[in-house]
């Protein structure tokens, strides 16, 4: 198996710089021959000895329940190409700036006589910083491209100020939690960065960013402040938005486990519809939901608490705004204060959902589970890999997967690690508190 | 049937499949794609074995078994228009 041959395919909409990565890929010293196959003619020609040209032919194979889309014309050309196995060291494949990627990943999962000579080292995605804003609305291709990608390259980021950039990545991460975003000037980014990826390398499937199992919440920031006799009142001087949301719940002292459940009864309300607050509007301390409205200047509003501890969740980050919490004695300090992951990154369509749950799964519910699910929303699901923990099965299950098709292996003995399910999807609609309600039905 | 058991090891039986799909069609020189697709549905096989000889346009038999059980009498019959099946998927016919 260690002989494989590595497959990189590079997606892009026309114009993000595809050519020019090739070219450099093509040209730099890195010791690899390598093999391309083309499906457009960039806007720079290449000349090389071994560039193949493809015309993109899809290929459904479908038995009712499931469907797998390859493309005939990759299955033709790389069984040709693997005769002359000895005249190149990997293979790249660039795409139309139209192509879906699936079907050209698809064709690589799902022949095992293929996935034992070749492997998809990884789905590069070249994003034109300065102009993909056109189509990350309105263009399936542009979303799936995203959503494929084990690496985004925003590219002509030299065209674009930062704070867009900024607004650019979170979307982007957003649709793809699991991709390593660079942002590049025409294309320059260390080619082992594109090139040794590992992307579909199973063993990674155990390698979730934890950080992309945390829960999401509809605020940024939490905190408990001791509340003296006499009150007090938050201050701001800073409108980055026209509004803001915060919710003061009272607690019976500051530690992390009232902080903890104060965030659960602050998930709850912040569903509820807000009470707007003008600036010397008083807030109640009692759970209500406020919208502070925030007009600019020195802005203010006094709080009605008696004496006692408090904990504070607010839409952003305090400092955003100079928001302060003032007392008598100046301003008071949270005594205890926690980040939360927000939620509001997200692509109405495209998004990422992570899954997380300790202990075991009855092996037979996950069967029917996944069989469901891929049967309903495979079309949907572009990616996903994860680990379960499978009740009587001493040994990891890792896997992933491309539309319908599965891929898994055993991933060796728990060890002294705690049990547990992590999964990660990535696709379009879906719907995060069913998917983890459903999941929930297949533990032990 | 377990959707996640590992499917290593049918690298042998789908190289052992090829070469008789292409002797059936010796006078083809045309690429062989093999496909074991896993259903977990009632009433549906549990394994859909699609064999593709990828000539224009691409010609497609299906066997309704696991890779490594397929046989070659399995693949001839499957190419003399008498496939190995047994009960196709169910929505293919809803």
């Amino acid at each position: 198996m260690s002989e494989r041959t590595p497959v990189t395919v590079l997606t892009g909409f026309l114009g993000a710089g595809k050519t020019t990565l090739l070219n450099r890929v093509l040209t730099e010293q890195h010791g690899q021959r390598i093999a391309v196959i083309e499906n457009e003619f960039g806007e720079v020609g290449i000349d090389h000895e071994l560039v193949i040209n493809a015309e993109e032919e899809i290929f459904e194979m479908n038995n009712g329940c499931i469907c797998c889309t390859v493309r005939g014309d990759l299955i033709r050309i790389l069984g040709s190409l693997m005769k002359r196995r000895d005249q190149f060291d990997r293979i790249l494949i660039e795409t139309t700036g139209m192509a879906d990627p699936g079907p050209v990943v698809q064709t690589f999962f799902v022949d095992e006589d293929m996935k034992e000579r070749l492997f998809v080292d990884a789905v590069v995605t070249l994003v034109d910083a300065k102009h993909v804003w056109q189509h990350l609305d309105d263009s399936d291709e542009v979303k799936e491209q995203i959503a494929f990608a084990d690496v985004i390259l925003l590219n002509k980021c030299d065209l674009v100020p930062a704070g867009e950039l900024d607004k650019l990545e979170a979307r982007i991460k957003g649709m793809n939690g699991m991709a390593k975003v660079h942002r590049t000037v025409n294309a320059q980014v260390p080619l082992e960065a594109v090139l040794e990826v590992g992307g579909f390398n199973l063993d990674h499937a155990m390698e979730v960013d934890p950080k992309f199992l945390e829960p999401e919440y509809p605020f940024e920031w939490g905190g408990i402040f001791e509340v003296p006799a006499g009150g007090a009142s938050f201050t701001a001087n800073e409108d980055p938005d026209p509004s803001m949301k915060l919710v003061l719940i009272p607690v019976a002292k500051a530690d992390a486990e009232n902080l903890a459940d104060a965030r659960e009864k602050a998930l709850r309300i912040f569903s509820h519809e807000p009470i707007e607050a003008d600036p010397d509007g008083i807030l109640e301390a009692d759970g209500e939901l406020y919208e502070l409205i925030l007009p600019g200047g020195e802005m203010a509003w006094p709080v009605n608490a008696e004496a006692g501890t408090y904990a504070v969740f607010t839409e952003h980050y305090p400092e955003e705004l100079n928001l302060e919490l003032i007392g008598n004695a100046g301003a008071i300090t949270a005594s205890i204060a926690a980040a939360y992951k927000p939620d509001h990154e997200h692509d109405e369509e495209v998004s990422s959902v992570g899954i997380e749950e300790a202990g075991d799964c009855d092996g037979e519910k996950l069967n029917r589970w996944i069989s469901k699910l891929l049967q309903e929303k495979g079309n949907d699901i572009f990616r996903m890999k994860g680990v379960f923990s499978v009740k009587g099965e001493p040994n990891r299950t890792i896997f992933q997967g491309v539309h319908m098709l599965l891929d898994s292996q055993d991933g060796g003995p728990w060890g002294e690690r705690p049990r547990k399910n992590s999964l990660v999807f990535i696709g379009r609609d879906l719907d995060r508190e069913a998917l983890n309600a459903s999941f929930r039905k297949c533990l032990a | 049937m377990d959707l996640f058991s590992p499917k290593n090891g049918n690298a042998d039986a789908t190289r052992a499949l090829k070469r008789w799909a292409a002797e059936c069609r010796a006078e083809s020189d045309a690429v062989v794609h093999v496909a074991e697709l896993r259903c977990h549905e009632a009433g549906c096989p549990d394994f859909e074995t699609v064999v593709t000889w990828m000539c224009s346009p691409p010609l497609v038999v299906k066997i309704f078994k696991p890779i490594n059980q397929i046989t070659r009498e399995d693949v001839q019959a499957a190419c003399s228009g008498n496939p190995n099946t047994t009960e196709p998927c169910l929505k293919e016919h809803l």
